[in-house]
């Protein structure tokens, strides 16, 4: 019986542990922490962090990984089980060399099926089509001026493009950590897994995470660029926007978006076809489905399937430290540049005064970022509602961001 | 067809050297400037369009309420009755008018005329603002 239990315990994961996988179980720890007692973007942190849990445990059946001659960790792999096939009537060669083959079976693990759903860039557009779905663009179609805030808010992902190419980082890593400055979750994960996929968990976590601080990270940056009397201007009550205005932006912004900028259609497509459904009024149940079930699901899957990216072995390493920081310099200079954009815009039209702390809403955070500005703004004047002019934006900050993604894509993408 | 859509840019080496990133993220930058400034030149387009076209002018309509009182008014101050034309506020919205204001000033009131008023967002501002100050966002 005792050989019995020395045999079972050398089954069980104890002597599989390592000490990276100790020190993640504190990340793990520390990002379950933020989401669970702090509430910051737990829908996303929890799957997160529970994905970064699993990958590091010593699990069977859930995710494959394969260390890749450069040193690499490959995460979910599976095998394929192929026999060439025989038969009178279909040769198993044909003349050109290529050959037919059956699929006898297929290993893998729970998430090495998932997760390819992030592998083959199939959940952040996906999850577009619910944002879109959940997504007023009246406050923008009503003030379209907002758009300069989102778009000169996306300057600092070209700055810390340049910041990562200066501390080593190869261009598309580079490219793929600026897009952190965005605070737009789905657009980072799509990028880096196609520009840098060795990177994808610790970029994954550094926007997620820093979206979530947003309340904390924002409003010292809002006061030190402005003055107490623009933190007090009101802005004009913005304009009732028809339905049929609503779905002649859908179809306009796909347009001009896919036209100047096409490796950003994926993204763009499925937002605009997302808001489409919500503003026709026909498709209810559509729109239901996008803005609960699909996005919901997907959200589950997503944030595990990056999660189970965070292998200590590969995560833990100084590249890791390098995309946090530049992760905050990145959402830093994006919110300066929307707040310095606003009083830019202010000097050139001084009959239509915008408050300079709707700029920094420029970061596409949906809604968190606006609501800032709403806070910070009731701060100075109780009176001074912010929050739809800040949605303006804020939705202008995701087109920004997914049209620099475009760019980045069609500059290094193979 | 998608090679033929895909933006000539130019590839940066592994490595690029300061000013290649420099002029690679002033492209970035001019490429996201052109997009959304193109979105927002076509949506002032258009929202003047929409803006034109809303701005039917307003009807007044003066009807006598068909239960109002049968006093003679005031020449000099209420305006003459004319009949109601076709497209005038339904009786049932008179009716409920008419009970809104006799539980609102009681009695002693007459109902000169129900003129609708031109769309302003003051009520929907005062509804914002109600809703606003209920909540506190984070």
């Amino acid at each position: 019986m005792l050989q019995n239990l020395i045999d079972y315990l050398s089954t069980t994961g104890f002597h599989a542990v390592t000490w990276q996988m100790l020190v993640m179980w504190g990340v793990v720890a520390v990002l379950l922490w933020l989401a669970v007692a702090k509430g910051f973007e737990p829908l996303l942190l929890v799957p997160i962090a529970f994905g970064a849990l699993i990958a590091n445990l010593p699990t069977r059946g859930v995710i494959t990984s394969e260390l890749r001659p450069d040193g690499v960790y490959e995460s979910a792999t599976f095998n394929l089980e192929v026999s060439p096939v025989h038969s009178t009537d279909s040769p198993a060669s044909s003349p050109d060399g290529s050959q037919t083959l059956k699929v006898e079976k297929v290993e893998g693990g729970l998430f090495d099926f998932i997760s390819q759903g992030v592998k083959l860039e199939l959940f952040p557009p996906l999850i577009f089509l619910g944002v879109g779905a959940l997504t007023d663009f009246g406050p923008l179609i009503a003030m379209p001026r907002t758009l300069f805030l989102g778009a000169a808010a996306q300057a600092g992902l070209f700055v810390t493009f340049m910041g990562a190419s200066l501390m080593g980082f190869t261009a598309k890593q580079a490219a793929a950590i600026g897009i952190i400055g965005g605070a737009d979750g789905p657009t980072a994960i799509f990028l880096s897994n196609k520009l840098a996929p060795e990177l994808l968990g610790a970029i994954a976590v550094a926007a997620y995470s820093y979206m979530s601080l947003v309340p904390l990270i924002q409003p010292p940056i809002m006061r030190l660029l402005t003055t107490d009397k623009e933190r007090k201007i009101r802005m004009k009550s913005l304009r009732k926007v028809s339905r049929l205005e609503k779905l002649i932006f859908s179809v306009m912004v796909l347009m001009v978006c896919v036209l100047l900028v096409p490796d950003a259609s994926a993204l763009i497509s499925m937002l605009m076809l997302g808001n489409f459904l919500r503003e026709c009024a026909v498709t209810e149940r559509l729109v239901k489905s996008a803005q609960n079930e699909i996005i919901n699901v997907l959200t589950i899957f997503l944030g595990t399937s990056v999660g189970m990216t965070m292998r200590g072995d590969s995560f833990l390493a100084g590249g890791t430290l390098k995309i946090i920081l530049l992760g905050v310099v990145a959402f830093c200079i994006s919110t300066a540049a929307g707040v310095l954009a606003a009083k830019l815009m202010n000097v050139c039209s001084k009959s239509y005064p915008i408050n300079p702390l709707i700029g920094s809403a420029g970061v596409s955070a949906v809604p968190m970022a606006a609501r800032v500005s709403h806070t910070e703004g009731q701060k100075y004047d109780s009176g001074n509602y912010l929050l739809m002019h800040a949605m303006g934006p804020n939705v202008a900050g995701v087109i920004g961001t997914a049209v620099a993604a475009g760019y980045f894509i069609s500059a290094f993408a193979d | 067809m998608n090679n033929l859509l895909t933006l000539p840019l130019a590839a940066l080496p592994e490595h690029p050297q300061l000013s290649e990133t420099i002029s690679f993220q002033l492209s970035g930058l001019v490429v996201v400037f052109l997009v959304l400034g193109s979105i927002w030149f076509l949506l002032e387009i258009i929202g003047k369009i929409f803006v034109l076209r809303d701005k039917v002018p307003a009807k007044t309509t003066t009807i006598v309420c068909p239960g109002a009182p049968a006093a003679a008014p005031d020449k000099a101050t209420a305006p003459s009755p004319v009949p109601a034309p076709d497209d005038a506020i339904p009786a049932e919205t008179v009716a409920l008018i008419a009970a809104a204001v006799h539980l609102a000033v009681g009695s002693s009131h007459r109902i000169v005329s129900i003129v609708p008023i031109a769309p302003t967002p003051h009520w929907a501002l005062e509804g914002r603002r109600q809703i606003f100050a209920s909540h506190r966002p984070r």
